[in-house]
């Protein structure tokens, strides 16, 4: 009876050992991105494979192009607040309505070329089977035109 | 008629019977045999009457008294918890590697609503 509870105990308690060990190991890379300073940037290194000097290339466009991002999205927002406000007193379209709405429409196209010529940058910084891989996969999840909606 | 021998016819019995030595030897690991079989002969009394649980238990016992069984059973177990693991936490990668990948667009797209596809 002690051998077959010893032989039961100890292979549950091995299986288990296994089954952290491997988990662990699964898990080790991505607990290391999320961990990191800046996880997305730590991501996109480990996802496209990337190497120190084009990461390090990739990460100073990346900090280029925040800034401008940050200040388009803040006109943006203001002139979206412009927007709902002409809205919220008017029941009908008025020339200032139509002015506003090219306005915003206008900040959205050069932010959207902005992103977009960031994008090839970036992918140009990459080796270039990885470089057509983001740009693929960037482009899909940023000007994909279903709006949202689900596909028939 | 008689029933019963005579002290005098008895004797000679006795004597020979008392002068009597087995001299064959019992046969190699004897007495180990006859216990196990009076242990298998118990064990078989003891199973035709025992609850479930208990002929389990004589199962188990019996299936790793030898040592095969008791390796494949640890063998089956690690590879169990190997692939388990492997799948549990390969599950739990993809899906922070997702969230990564959202929070990477969302860092150069801020208008981006929330997908979950990753390349």
């Amino acid at each position: 009876m002690k051998r077959t509870l010893l032989i039961l105990l100890g292979g549950l308690i091995l299986g288990g050992a296994t089954f952290c060990a491997f988990y662990a190991a699964e898990q080790r890379a991505a607990r290391s991105l999320q961990t990191d300073d800046q996880p997305e940037l730590a991501w996109l290194k480990h996802e496209f494979r990337l190497g120190d000097a084009e990461f390090e290339r990739i990460s100073r466009l990346h900090e280029t192009y925040l800034p401008h991002c940050m200040e388009m999205c803040e006109r943006i927002a203001a002139k979206q607040a412009e927007l709902d406000q002409l809205l919220g007193q008017s029941d009908r379209m008025t020339a200032e309505i139509e002015r506003v709405m090219e306005e915003s429409a206008t900040l959205r196209l050069r932010c959207q070329k902005m992103m977009l010529q960031h994008f090839y940058e970036v992918s140009q910084a990459m080796p270039p089977d990885q470089g057509k891989r983001y740009l693929d996969w960037v482009v899909g999840r940023t000007f994909a035109a279903d709006f949202g909606m689900p596909a028939r | 008629m008689k029933t019963q021998p005579d002290e005098s016819e008895e004797q000679p019995l006795r004597t020979l019977l008392q002068d009597w030595r087995v001299e064959a030897k019992p046969a190699p690991r004897f007495k180990q045999e006859v216990w196990r079989r009076i242990d298998t002969a118990e064990r078989t009394q003891e199973q035709a009457t025992a609850s479930p649980d208990r002929l389990f238990t004589g199962w188990l016992e019996t299936l790793f008294a030898s040592w095969r069984p008791a390796v494949a059973y640890v063998a089956v177990l690690l590879l169990l918890g190997g692939a388990l693991g492997h799948r549990t936490g390969q599950a739990q990668t993809d899906a922070a590697q997702r969230q990564l990948a959202n929070l990477y667009v969302q860092s150069v797209d801020p208008y981006q609503n929330p997908a979950s596809d990753r390349p």
